[in-house]
């Protein structure tokens, strides 16, 4: 999982998820400080090599299958997402799970056609609960970061969105920026 | 660079395990819960008063939303029936066989010189082998 200092400037550089967006929604996720994986990229490879972790990675394939259905067929409705009555105007919210409830994965969701796909945590109680819940605070105000810096950047045109050939939206400019 | 070629494999791999099946088992899921979403924007109804309606927690509303969620049959009649929405079209199933050709066999049949004419009949009429199939049943009786 990916660690940051809190506090400090970091680097992030949006990335597309070329796998997930292979029709009309666009996914993006970010990296930190010139790593070449992305968060959603480290949570998808959180513990997949490890045999007891089978579920996990079952699950997390699910997530992977769910957004590639999105992106196939439906796009990303809002109710997809929690919270979405009302939808926050930041566009962060994280993705709603029914086959697996515990694991809150944040993401920034600007309409049916893009979204980035951030971090996140499976919730668990008792042992080390503390430690997730700091993780996963850390997590939402990474992507309230995220969303404010790109508000600004979309605002002054240095990024913008448009629309793709498979009818998902794209982000064009300069998509490396610090928080 | 070694991470991204590693990542490009997962993904991959999870793509090449995406079945036919599981696709449409996702799709069906999605679609009754953008059908449900649908209905609800257009009462005008807020998830609260949803769950209010139906006489079940906000969190189960959340779950039907989810487009993840499995259905039960009895679950789905509820929401047909108080949404006025068709999610089951079990409508397009039709009978095997049609009651409307009853009277044309007891009109014709004794017309008929021998079983196998009116097998040939049948099989002419309907426009399927499934009639013959069914009389060449009864006439092997």
């Amino acid at each position: 999982m990916y660690i940051w200092n809190i506090g400090l400037s970091m680097q992030i550089e949006l990335k597309k998820l070329y796998e997930l967006s292979i029709g009309i929604t666009s996914f993006y996720s970010y990296a930190c400080d010139d790593s070449e994986v992305t968060v959603y990229m480290n949570l998808l490879n959180t513990y997949a090599g490890l045999s007891k972790y089978r579920e996990y990675k079952i699950k997390m394939e699910a997530v992977h299958k769910q957004f590639m259905s999105m992106s196939i067929f439906k796009g990303a409705r809002d109710h997809f997402f929690e919270p979405h009555d009302p939808l926050p105007e930041n566009g962060v919210c994280y993705l709603n799970l029914r086959h697996w409830p515990d694991l809150r994965l944040y993401c920034i969701r600007y309409n049916d056609n893009l979204v980035i796909v951030g971090g996140g945590d499976v919730i668990i109680h008792g042992e080390g609960a503390s430690e997730v819940k700091l993780s996963l605070s850390r997590e939402e105000k990474m992507m309230k970061q995220i969303a404010e810096v790109l508000k600004e950047k979309i605002n002054e045109t240095e990024i913008s969105v448009i629309l793709n050939q498979m009818g998902g939206m794209d982000f064009v400019g300069d998509l490396k920026f610090e928080i | 660079m070694k991470n991204k070629k590693s990542n490009n494999e997962l993904s991959k791999s999870i793509l090449a395990n995406f079945s036919h099946k599981e696709k449409k088992k996702i799709i069906t899921k999605m679609e009754i819960s953008i059908r449900i979403e649908e209905a609800r924007n257009n009462r005008g109804w807020t998830k609260l008063e949803l769950a209010d309606r139906f006489g079940k927690k906000p969190s189960v509303i959340t779950k039907w939303l989810s487009g993840s969620h499995n259905f039960t049959i009895d679950t789905l009649v509820e929401i047909e029936d108080l949404l006025k929405i068709k999610i089951l079209p079990l409508e397009e199933m039709k009978p095997e066989i049609n009651a409307q050709y009853t009277g044309v066999i007891e009109e014709q049949t004794s017309d008929l010189d021998t079983m196998s004419d009116f097998c040939n009949m049948m099989a002419a009429t309907t426009g399927t082998l499934l009639y013959r199939k069914q009389v060449d049943k009864v006439v092997s009786k």
